[in-house]
């Protein structure tokens, strides 16, 4: 199976061509060619593919979270799949 | 008139060709082929067979790379196609110097069918919480529009027309409007319809109004209509802007008529029709018999085809009556890309003198009193030519085009 690391690269490799390494690094989404059109699409694959719902960017915020980078993603679905699994 | 509006460049995705040449060559050809066939719709519980004019050897990703198609609608695909080939038609090279001169008027009678269905399918079939965040941009009718001018870096006045079977009608008209005030230079006009989609199928199936063995339009005991996909285009602009870059005029758009029945949303009104006509005649300064043929809307349903006829030969007097034919038993009803289509076909008419023929005639309706063109092609001479489309909530049109 899967890792949810592994999972979210497959998404991401389908929106840019950057080497992975890069993508984890950027400090933006913008940095490595993915635009606010992609952002609808990747947040859109991300749900679907871990069967989560991301919240609006506003509760976002409050939160302590970000969708600006990868990394800030990673943390974000990480910590979703875990409350979903814990909601189960 | 002072400065006429010619049609520069011609474009189409239909089934009965994929570009103007194949088209022209199968509505003229001596014994008309057949480009309606049965399609398939599958339910859960039942297969149903709907007969359809589908556009032919049509891949989409032969024309748009992945990332486009997410963004496209089949119907804004078709406009993009038949655009593209209208400008490249034209020879129009649109840059800076131009592209605020330059307008788009694209219509479309239901716009992005497959989107609405595909994304209800999802939500109230398949049980999911979401659609794809494109599906507002892909289903919305005024996309095809803001395609083609994305694609080409049109920036003058760009929007959407839709009034159903007259769609494109009233997009060529408004085109036209804006040229003669001078407030554009080109215009790139016509409509898209993908409307062969097993939800639309089933709706135009509820109104009793489809055909279920041929589409056969001014003929006794016709079986209805018979739906079309596809698209054209037409690049329009000002006789002198043409003769001053040596662009091919195909014809004049001489006259242009509108008018609304205002009398019932899917039953058509003779007077409504006979208005347009007469608009059209009074806007290109012509009489009736100045009229050598029309192309008829002539879907093949008994309400248009009687009260069409009864139209025409209110308008035009026996002595001079022109030939009529509806080309849509070769074409399919194209909803609204169907104005756009028929005035190509009434443009390639003048241009082969040539009245393309009526497909799968039968029998004379006693209804139909009118001078048809049925089953062969017949050669004329042509001067003027009409081209009409009626519309469900009385929505007219009707366009005159000279040689």
């Amino acid at each position: 199976m899967q890792s949810i690391e592994e999972k979210l690269q497959s998404i991401f490799s389908d929106y840019t061509e950057q080497d992975i390494e890069l993508v984890a690094n950027a400090q933006s989404l913008d940095e490595i060619g993915i635009d606010s059109l992609s952002i609808v699409e990747i947040i859109f694959d991300i749900e679907e593919a871990f069967d989560i719902k991301i919240p609006d960017e506003s509760v976002l915020q409050k939160q302590g979270y970000s969708f600006s980078n990868y990394r800030d993603i990673l943390t974000l679905v990480s910590d979703l799949v875990k409350q979903e699994h814990e909601n189960v | 008139m002072s400065d006429a509006i010619v049609v520069s460049g011609m474009g189409c995705i239909s089934a009965a060709g994929n570009n103007v040449a194949q088209f022209c060559a199968n509505l003229f050809q001596p014994t008309l082929a057949n480009f309606i066939a049965p399609t398939l719709i599958q339910k859960p519980d039942e297969n149903s067979y709907f007969l359809a004019a589908q556009v032919k050897d049509y891949y989409a990703n032969e024309h748009f790379t992945k990332q486009q198609l997410k963004l496209l609608d089949p119907f804004a695909q078709f406009a993009l196609l038949s655009a593209e080939q209208a400008i490249a038609d034209a020879k129009l090279a649109i840059n800076a110097s131009n592209q605020h001169r330059i307008s788009v008027v694209h219509g479309t009678s239901i716009g992005g069918q497959e989107t609405i269905e595909q994304a209800y399918a999802q939500l109230f079939a398949q049980g999911k919480s979401r659609t794809h965040p494109f599906t507002v941009p892909k289903l919305l009718p005024s996309s095809a529009c803001g395609h083609i001018a994305m694609k080409y870096g049109i920036k003058g006045p760009t929007f959407a027309t839709s009034s159903a079977c007259s769609s494109s009608g009233h997009a060529i008209a408004m085109a036209t409007l804006m040229l003669r005030s001078n407030l554009i230079d080109y215009a790139i006009v016509g409509g898209a319809e993908a409307c062969l989609t097993p939800g639309n199928f089933y709706a135009w199936h509820g109104l009793r109004v489809l055909a279920h063995d041929s589409c056969r339009p001014f003929s006794k005991n016709r079986s209805g209509l018979v739906m079309g996909e596809g698209a054209a285009s037409l690049v329009l602009e000002r006789e002198s802007t043409a003769k001053n870059r040596g662009a091919t005029c195909y014809a004049k758009l001489v006259g242009i008529g509108m008018s609304s029945d205002a009398h019932n949303i899917v039953q058509p009104l003779a007077q409504g029709a006979e208005q347009a006509m007469i608009a059209a005649l009074k806007d290109a300064e012509l009489s009736p018999s100045d009229i050598d043929y029309i192309n008829a809307h002539g879907s093949g349903t008994t309400q248009n085809d009687t009260t069409e006829s009864a139209a025409i030969l209110s308008v035009f007097n026996d002595a001079n009556a022109p030939f009529v034919s509806s080309t849509k038993g070769t074409h399919g009803h194209m909803l609204g890309a169907g104005a756009a289509l028929e005035a190509i076909a009434a443009i390639l008419a003048l241009e082969k003198q040539t009245v393309p023929a009526t497909a799968n005639f039968v029998e004379k309706d006693p209804n139909c009193n009118i001078n048809l063109v049925a089953n062969n092609k017949v050669a004329a001479k042509l001067s003027h030519v009409m081209s009409n489309s009626f519309a469900f909530g009385g929505l007219n049109t009707s366009l005159i085009f000279q040689r």
